[in-house]
């Protein structure tokens, strides 16, 4: 015999699988109850989508109410997800009960096997279940869809996305009982056991979300509280966590703006937070004695970190919302405190140091948020994501068309969203460098601004490289925004946005009943030969419609596309609006789009005729100068009585001189007018018009003209605007 | 063999084990004795591998037993609690062992059975404490482990079962060289199975010997000492006995009794100088050496009745 095989034949067998499978057998009835409850939740409401979209799709509007089913797959789901608490106790059991403890230890197992079988069996038990319930509901759903062809197959297009979904379950879930195997392995009673795993499945996500808040709201400038549940931290820590970010995940999907690499990223610090749970809760377990056993908590520390968490929130909300009542919540949290000292001491030994621990605990609350408040939320606010880094960015800004639009990927877009971002940031915190202030937190010292009749929200919301989601949320007066808008605009994903944006709207127009959000799903649904395009002319108070097939609209569509990514900033500013096309601007530059249209019959020539004036009679306002930019603000009111306007700027000057066609400024704040003029000569008008545009980047134009349909155009110092705006201006005051 | 090199044990602050030296050989059954809270039960998860020693170490066959598979799979601890038992039925507990043990034998198992007359299918929760032991001390013996640790392992079990349980174990003894390690405080059992025993007190031994050699070595003495010149008995005082191990040192009229720690020849050489009228030698069961040898380390029931 070798010594090989000696040294074979000596090896001591594992048992691990033998421990694996025992602790299945004496589980099984937790597996049944998981198994029962998991086909009552998700395949049950897999069957009810199926049913209702038979139903819808059959037009069939007497069926039985699926409510009740609804409720009782969801109660299932959350009973069977709760699951995970019980099967974790019940498998490391022998943690926390002293009769089992030496029939466990002494049998011949290592402690890596002894964990490793428990920890195994235990996920067995509660996920295989959950698995199945996917299969099952997945075989429903396309079982379903196949046999009642409702030919809409809504789900089926989803259904990548559904499943990514349900894999984002099952790794919550995996989160959820590795996280309540790790609270075991820190107890050693049966009471510290439950009330450890469900005190930190609910501490780890508030005290998160309650440090954030903390930030947010001790003036950390341009920080945002939605902020949180993009958080890696926040929502790869916690099953609730995780839950927050499977529904942001899930709206994102059915909105189409999620980006994949959020979806991986949060997969991978799943599963890297899995496994230093994992790993966290085997080194405890290792170092944790049998004699640990009955002890309330084998390692104190953690009571003092559900405790000192516990505070954190309670004391943080208060200091947030109620500080004038602090001492109230300083009370609430001694009672807590106490009450739950006398139960893991057992008794009041050394009760002194129980007192000292609350004080150090309260204390520790009010240094995090004076340090918060010291560092501008631990220098978050001054943090802006580095261009490189930067994957995508969303710019919400309520007042802009230009600014609506989300994960913008250009380069130049980010730049400028990046470049906007530090400057806002610059000028809050050296404000000392800057004549005006035009930037603030949105929400909270917005009359401080210069100009409060211009207030601009804008949210930028950046994706980075590393899947990251960083959102900043400020408001300015729009003079800002200017090199944003001519980023935004000059950029190829603007003009096949507005492209699709156009075939939509249009492909739309004659679906009754129903507004396709997707462009291929619209077309897929409109069956007309002929579609109608709105479309107005210059400082357009009509809009008109325009027949044109499936063929000339792809081409309008292709032309004003191919128009815009030729668009550079010269041509930008130097062009003038000519029309319209569903609210989306027609510059004079655009020879592709304005040659279809002549082509396809939209009367542009009709621009400058008299009819087309007749309507704007005390509908404009000129005013000749200064200012330096301004996007579409709502300065004009009939509702109210009053016609007021602001313009805004951060080299603002109150204007010499104002002129209006229809109304007269002389106050310096624009909050009174004097007299109406009617419009006396349309071709006057007309000529203003011929000049104008919707756009104007940082400089200040001649004259901004307010339509009464709410539009802005400007006429811009370039050519030879200046004359014709100065005589046509003479014609106006005749 | 078994072996516990300077064995230290604590829990928390308070020190169960302080440096215990013990050598168990192999086919021994081997008694371990002490007052509560002596030691006793912790040896036993120490030598099973359910405690880590805090110093020292614990060797079965030269091995480290903590956390050590192959060395576990020699032993087999059957511990003073059977509620952990209580939802298996017998058939469920032999297989869950028969996976753990790779000895075990089904016929064994099945000959001990129909020898106590258990129901196989029934949960251990609808038998009695005294069935449940047998159930759990059959499954040991059919684990065929080198070594049988048993805490208390008689409790609950009637006459007739106490003499089956015992027979089986003397059987496995005789059978196959297995090493049984019994803590008890039933003296008797312990005189009536062991050949070895260790006495324990506060986390010490204080002896570990065959107890042939311990009942040899102590003695309960009665002796009459002749009057003296004027007729009165000799008022012999403990400390005038020098060269004598006394454990316990008491007069009533003219007789002695004195617990003596010394062979037999001894104390009669000892005694003969001085003419006893009487003398009398008698051996001391397992239960008086147990209480003399803890009276002298202070362990004295005499003192709490007087504190009463």
């Amino acid at each position: 015999m070798t010594a090989e095989t000696l040294t074979q034949k000596n090896k001591p067998k594992s048992f691990v699988k033998k421990r694996f499978f025992n602790g299945i057998s004496e589980n099984k009835r937790l597996f049944i109850v998981s198994i029962v409850l998991e086909i009552i939740g998700l395949p049950l409401l897999a069957l009810c989508a199926v049913l209702d979209d038979y139903w819808s799709a059959k037009h069939i509007k007497f069926h039985p109410d699926l409510d009740v089913y609804l409720v009782v797959g969801v109660i299932a789901i959350a009973i069977s997800i709760f699951m995970g608490m019980i099967i974790a106790l019940y498998h490391f059991k022998y943690l926390y009960s002293k009769s089992i403890v030496d029939m466990t230890y002494s049998l011949p197992l290592n402690t890596r096997e002894r964990f490793t079988a428990d920890y195994l069996s235990g996920l067995f038990v509660y996920i295989v279940p959950a698995l199945c319930a996917i299969v099952l509901s997945i075989i429903i759903l396309l079982a379903g869809e196949s046999a009642v062809g409702t030919g809409s197959n809504d789900v089926l297009k989803v259904f990548p996305e559904l499943l990514k979904a349900a894999f984002l379950v099952i790794i919550a879930m995996i989160l959820y009982y590795t996280l309540s195997v790790l609270s075991i392995t820190l107890c050693g009673g049966k009471f510290e056991a439950v009330f450890g795993i469900i005190a930190v499945n609910v501490l780890i996500p508030a005290t998160i979300a309650c440090l954030w808040f903390a930030i947010v709201s001790t003036s950390a400038f341009g920080l945002d509280e939605e902020s949180i549940l993009y958080s890696p931290i926040f929502n790869t820590t916690s099953p609730a966590g995780s839950a927050s970010f499977l529904f942001v995940y899930l709206d994102d999907v059915f909105d189409e703006e999620f980006i994949p690499f959020t979806y991986w990223r949060w997969v991978i610090t799943a599963f890297i937070t899995i496994a230093i749970y994992f790993f966290g809760a085997y080194f405890l377990y290792k170092y944790r004695k049998a004699e640990d056993v009955s002890k309330p908590y084998v390692y104190k520390a953690y009571f003092y970190f559900i405790m000192v968490s516990a505070v954190f929130c309670i004391l943080s909300l208060f200091i947030m919302n109620d500080e004038d009542n602090i001492f109230g919540g300083i009370l609430l949290c001694a009672i807590g405190w106490f009450i739950m000292e006398v139960i893991t001491r057992r008794g009041f030994k050394r009760f002194w140091t129980a007192g000292l621990g609350f004080a150090a605990a309260v204390g520790a609350v009010f240094a995090v948020c004076g340090i918060c408040n010291a560092t501008d939320g631990f220098g978050a606010s001054k943090y802006v994501p580095a261009n490189m880094n930067v994957s995508s960015v969303s710019i919400d800004c309520d007042n802009s068309p230009f600014l609506i639009y989300e994960n913008f990927r250009d380069r130049d877009v980010i730049e400028a969203a990046t470049a906007l971002n530090k400057d806002i940031i610059d000028r809050h915190y050296h404000p000392e460098n800057y004549q005006y202030k035009i930037a603030a937190n949105f929400d909270s010292s917005n009359s401080s601004l210069e100009n409060t009749e211009d207030i601009q929200r804008v949210k930028l919301t950046y994706k980075t490289r590393t899947g990251s989601t960083v959102i900043r949320e400020y408001a300015c007066t729009s003079g800002v925004l200017g090199n944003l808008i001519q980023a935004v605009i000059l950029s190829d994903e603007y003009a096949e946005f507005i492209s699709d944006e156009i075939q939509l709207i249009a492909f739309n127009n004659t679906i009754e009943h129903a507004y396709y959000s997707r462009l291929e799903d619209a077309i897929a649904q409109n069956t007309s030969d002929t579609l109608q395009i709105g479309y107005s002319l210059t400082g357009g108070v009509n809009t008109q419609q325009k027949k044109i097939s499936r063929e000339q609209l792809f081409d309008l569509a292709s032309a004003y596309e191919k128009d815009l990514k030729e668009l550079n900033a010269e041509d930008l500013k130097a062009s003038h609006e000519v029309a319209e096309i569903f609210g989306y601007f027609v510059l004079d530059c655009f020879d592709d789009t304005i040659e279809k249209m002549n082509e396809y019959g939209f009367e542009i020539s009709k621009a400058d005729s008299d009819e087309n004036f007749a309507e704007l009679k005390y509908s404009f306002a000129v005013i000749s100068k200064p200012v330096f930019y301004s996007s579409e603000i709502n300065i004009y009111s009939t509702s109210s009585g009053r016609y007021y306007g602001h313009i805004s700027g951060h080299d603002f000057t109150l204007p010499e001189k104002i002129s209006s066609s229809v109304w007269r400024y002389t106050t310096t704040n624009f909050q009174d007018y004097i007299e109406q003029y009617p419009i006396n000569s349309t071709e006057a008008m007309a000529d203003i018009l011929s000049i104008s545009t919707p756009v104007i980047l940082g400089e200040y134009p001649l004259a901004v003209i307010h339509s009464k349909s709410g539009g802005w155009y400007y006429v811009t110092d370039h050519g030879n605007n200046k004359e014709i705006l100065e005589k046509a201006l003479k014609e106006l005051y005749k | 063999m078994i072996e516990l090199k300077n064995t230290v044990k604590k829990f928390d602050s308070y020190t169960a084990l302080d440096g215990v030296n013990l050598e168990i050989e192999k086919g021994t059954a081997f008694g371990l004795l002490g007052s509560n809270g002596a030691g006793k039960s912790t040896i036993l998860r120490l030598l099973s591998g359910i405690y880590k020693p805090e110093g020292g170490e614990i060797l079965i066959d030269g091995e480290n037993v903590y956390d050590n598979v192959n060395a576990k799979q020699k032993v087999f601890f059957i511990n003073d609690e059977t509620v952990q038992f209580g939802n298996f039925t017998l058939d469920k507990l032999r297989k869950f062992y028969k996976g753990y043990y790779m000895n075990f034998s089904d016929e064994i198992f099945e000959t001990l059975r129909k020898k106590v007359n258990l129901p196989l299918d029934k949960k251990l929760n609808t038998f009695s404490k005294g069935m449940k032991r047998q159930a759990i001390v059959i499954t040991g013996l059919a684990c065929q482990t080198d070594y049988l640790l048993l805490d208390e392992a008689f409790d609950g079990l009637d006459p007739t079962m106490r003499i089956i349980v015992k027979k089986m174990l003397v059987d496995a003894m005789l059978d196959r060289q297995l090493t049984t390690i019994i803590s008890s405080h039933n003296l008797k059992e312990i005189n009536e199975l062991c050949d070895t025993a260790a006495l324990l007190h506060q986390g010490k031994i204080i002896f570990s010997r065959d107890i042939d050699s311990i009942k040899g070595n102590i003695h309960k003495v009665q002796v009459v000492f002749p009057k003296d010149e004027h007729g009165n008995p000799v008022d012999y005082k403990k400390e005038e006995f020098q060269g004598l191990e006394i454990l316990h040192f008491e007069r009533s009229q003219s007789i002695y009794y004195i617990i003596i720690k010394n062979d037999e020849e001894t104390i009669k050489a000892y005694f003969a100088p001085k003419n006893p009228l009487l003398l009398e030698i008698i051996p001391l069961t397992l239960e008086e050496i147990f209480i003399y040898e803890l009276e002298v380390l202070g362990y004295d029931s005499r003192d709490i009745n007087s504190e009463e």
